[in-house]
């Protein structure tokens, strides 16, 4: 045996599971080798040894547990400051994302409401008939007809309430008044709009309203309301339809008849009233009938203006038909289509519709920023008070 | 131990750690003390210990007692105080080749007074051991942990720790023996080169 296979052995010894065969090969080797003996007889005595050592250790530095903590107390310090600082960044980008969702999203979602009026007039079909027009249209029913500007075979027509014909007797004309909404687009703006002007003259009709404005990008916007025979107005629909593109077209329909001939006929009534007033006039007696059917005269004949200025102001819508025109000045490259675009127009194209893209959402930025500035004030407000006594309480 | 002390201090209140370990401060200089065999690095290395124990403190399961969690604590930061030392570990061959010189820092008298010549030649002894087996001797022999305690703390098995103890043991009494008997030299160096 050698002194490697001896200190196998000797590990089987320390553990006491050294067989007896074993502990004779140990004594035979130590009885060879001096030096394992030895270290056998050191390794007897080196528990001993070891446990003169346990307490063999300095008593703890006088500071160290103040060195320690105070260590520890620092640490704590910074991380605290450091979670400050994060929350602090993190407050920061999460006011930043709300201030920008707000002013984003409350821009969107506003846009359309503090948008000029005139934009929401050009969407709105509206026509000059009296209160008890409208009245008396709703009564009836309202027929409604839209089309989209190049479809023309795809008219929809719905019809609202029962049919308003059905009640009309057969032998009497319908009383039908129509309004039309367009909105064009051109890049010839003064030609289209003179050439729209004479198209309605020429029919017969007049123009009861016109404005112009130029639009953000210096492009300019007309507004006209045109009144033109009911007769004459499907051939002034198809010459305007060569003046302009069409971006959106939309026709009602609302029958009156009902209405108008209910009029007409307490007009008649009205009238015959009059007619025996008068009759029985020439025989009064009396001063104090003579006063009574002179008031009655008076109040019939007021009736009988009132319906009459009523079928009059009807007869007039339904002669002539309201055209809402908006016409839209355009550039000559919108008008090309894209196929037919050079590579440099598509880019000076994209770059002109984001650059009026980006100026129209800055001014309806602005606007919303103008129109939340009681709210934002306010909440600023509120948010100082907090703050302050927050301030206070802490001191 | 209070849980709700542990769970303030794993939060990051620093009285609720000093309440939890103070009553440990005592063991973590002694290992320290044991390992580093310097007043001054024991010192660094105890402070260090307190310090990443604080900081490793919210990462505590409970796996372990709070004391066994400080032991490793204090013999990692031990260990890479050690190999962080600028002088070489020396080993037995450098020692003999210098005609025995031990590189230990010079004592304070205090140190002086507790070293008795034989307790002085055992510490040298257990500075010469290589890491591993030098580790399980001092929580054995000298801190008195369980098997199962120095298994949690080493990270190895429960037979892994007392193979390893054992061949400390042999270790040290062979490097005792030379260091007393140069005449044994020798032998020590020959089963060191067969172990190689």
């Amino acid at each position: 045996m050698n002194c490697t296979e001896y200190t196998v052995l000797l590990e089987k010894y320390l553990d006491g599971s050294l067989t007896p065969a074993e502990d004779r090969q140990l004594r035979q080797h130590e009885e060879s080798c001096a030096a394992c003996a030895a270290q056998r007889l050191a390794l007897d005595g080196l528990q001993d040894h070891l446990a003169s050592l346990k307490d063999n250790v300095p008593d703890i530095p006088e500071d160290f547990h103040q060195r320690w903590t105070t260590l520890v107390e620092e640490d704590a310090m910074e991380n605290r400051e450091k979670k400050t600082a994060s929350r602090r960044q993190w407050t920061r980008i999460l006011s930043t994302a709300a201030a920008l969702v707000f002013v984003l999203g409350g821009t969107l979602l506003t846009r359309d409401s503090l948008a000029p009026r005139h934009e929401q007039a050009t969407q709105t079909s509206y026509d000059y008939a009296s209160e008890e027009s409208y009245d008396t249209a709703a009564a009836n029913g309202v027929m409604m007809l839209s089309s989209a500007p190049d479809a023309g075979s795809g008219v929809v027509y719905s019809r609202r309430a029962k049919a308003a014909g059905d009640s009309v007797p057969m032998q009497q004309e319908k009383k039908i008044i129509r309004t039309v909404t367009l909105t064009m687009g051109t890049h010839t703006f003064d030609e289209s709009l003179s050439a729209l002007r004479a198209l309605c003259e020429e029919k017969g009709g007049w123009v009861s309203y016109s404005s112009e404005n130029t639009a953000s990008g210096g492009k300019r916007v007309a507004y006209l309301t045109l009144r033109i025979p009911s007769d004459q107005l499907d051939t002034w629909l198809d010459g305007s339809g060569s003046l302009g593109r069409m971006i959106s077209r939309e026709e009602s329909a609302a029958d009156v008849s009902d209405s108008y001939y209910d009029t007409q006929s307490r007009l008649a009534t009205q009238q015959a009233l009059m007619a025996r007033l008068q009759a029985l006039m020439t025989d009064a007696a009396s001063l104090s009938d003579l006063l009574a059917l002179e008031s009655q005269i008076a109040d019939t004949q007021y009736t009988i203006d009132s319906l009459q200025a009523s079928l009059n102001s009807t007869d007039q819508q339904v002669n002539y038909a309201t055209v809402s025109v908006t016409l839209r000045e355009e550039t000559s490259a919108s008008d090309i289509t894209d196929s037919e675009k050079t590579l440099w127009q598509r880019i000076l194209s994209a770059l002109e519709t984001g650059v009026t893209a980006f100026a129209d959402f800055a001014a309806d930025v602005l606007v919303f920023l103008t129109a939340a500035l009681p709210f934002i004030l306010t909440l600023g407000a509120v948010w100082l008070i907090i703050r302050l006594v927050r301030r206070r309480r802490k001191k | 131990m209070d849980e709700l002390t542990l769970r303030r201090a794993q939060k990051g209140d620093h009285a609720a750690f000093g309440q939890l370990v103070t009553p440990h401060e005592a063991m973590v200089w002694r290992v320290c003390w044991r390992y580093m065999q310097n007043r001054e690095d024991a010192s660094d290395c105890a402070q260090e210990a307190m310090l990443k124990a604080w900081r490793s403190l919210p990462g505590y399961r409970q796996d372990c007692s709070l004391e066994t969690w400080l032991y490793r604590i204090c013999v990692s930061c031990c260990v890479d105080a050690l190999r962080r030392r600028t002088q070489p570990a020396l080993s037995l061959n450098d020692l003999s080749e210098a005609g025995f010189d031990p590189p230990a820092a010079a004592p304070t008298p205090e140190e002086s007074a507790l070293r008795t010549e034989d307790s002085s030649e055992l510490q040298q002894a257990i500075a010469l051991l290589p890491e591993d087996m030098r580790t399980v001797l001092i929580l054995s022999a000298l801190e008195d942990r369980t098997y199962e305690d120095i298994a949690s703390i080493t990270g190895v098995a429960v037979g892994t720790v007392k193979s390893r103890l054992n061949r400390a043991r042999i270790k040290l009494s062979q490097i005792l023996s030379q260091l007393r008997e140069p005449s044994a030299k020798n032998c020590v160096q020959q089963s060191e080169r067969r172990a190689r």
